[in-house]
């Protein structure tokens, strides 16, 4: 994404913040957040960058790419992630974004807190050491609502 | 995922820098859950 380091000068200031799920990637001894619908990995400690296989910066109107959040953690629980060992948090989004009545789908992301399964509950300290946020345990699926748990 | 209709296209910068620093973050403690909080039986099948 050559064109992403260019000076653009914003409309708005502060990043959105929205609701989304991450697949789980192990990587050695590094445990990873990956897209639930794609091979994409998020890295530790640096911003996730939206890629489109057409070429152009994403996200566009014409294209259905960018980092996909949900405004609202009801409507992300409205959706088929509980069929994966799904991992739920808060991301933040920035640069380029697209903003639609249920979400929004944008150039930049990082995770903000994330929500792990009581049966992934292995994967909360490593998950909170790689990418520096706040990780707790809930069942978002299967208890509903926010989440209220034990927190690393 | 289905954000619903598509209204609005703009450019954000974040106040702050949404990527913690390495120096960001405490030193982790042990990673031994809660027994309060994750249930036994889980515990034993994950032992």
């Amino acid at each position: 994404m050559a064109m992403s380091n260019r000076l653009v000068v914003p409309d708005r200031v502060g990043a959105e913040v929205g609701w989304r799920a991450w697949a789980i990637e192990t990587r050695g001894d590094e445990i990873l957040l990956s897209s639930v619908t794609r091979a994409e990995v998020w890295p530790a400690r640096e911003r996730m960058e939206a890629s489109c296989r057409i070429g152009h910066e994403p996200p566009a109107k014409s294209c259905g790419c960018g980092l996909y959040a949900a405004s609202t953690l009801e409507h992300l629980q409205g959706m088929d992630y509980h069929r994966h060992e799904a991992v739920i948090g808060q991301v933040a989004l920035w640069g380029r974004v697209i903003a639609g009545t249920l979400g929004w789908r944008a150039q930049f992301g990082y995770p903000e807190r994330l929500l792990v399964p009581y049966g992934l509950w292995r994967l909360a300290v490593p998950l909170r050491d790689a990418y520096g946020v706040q990780v707790q345990l809930a069942n978002v699926f299967a208890e509903g609502g926010e989440p209220s748990g034990h927190r690393h | 995922m289905d954000i619903g209709t598509e209204e609005e296209e703009y450019v954000t910068e974040p106040v702050e820098d949404p990527v913690p620093r390495e120096d960001d973050v405490e030193p982790v403690e042990a990673p031994v859950p809660d027994p309060d909080r994750v249930p036994a039986a889980l515990l034993a099948v994950e032992a």
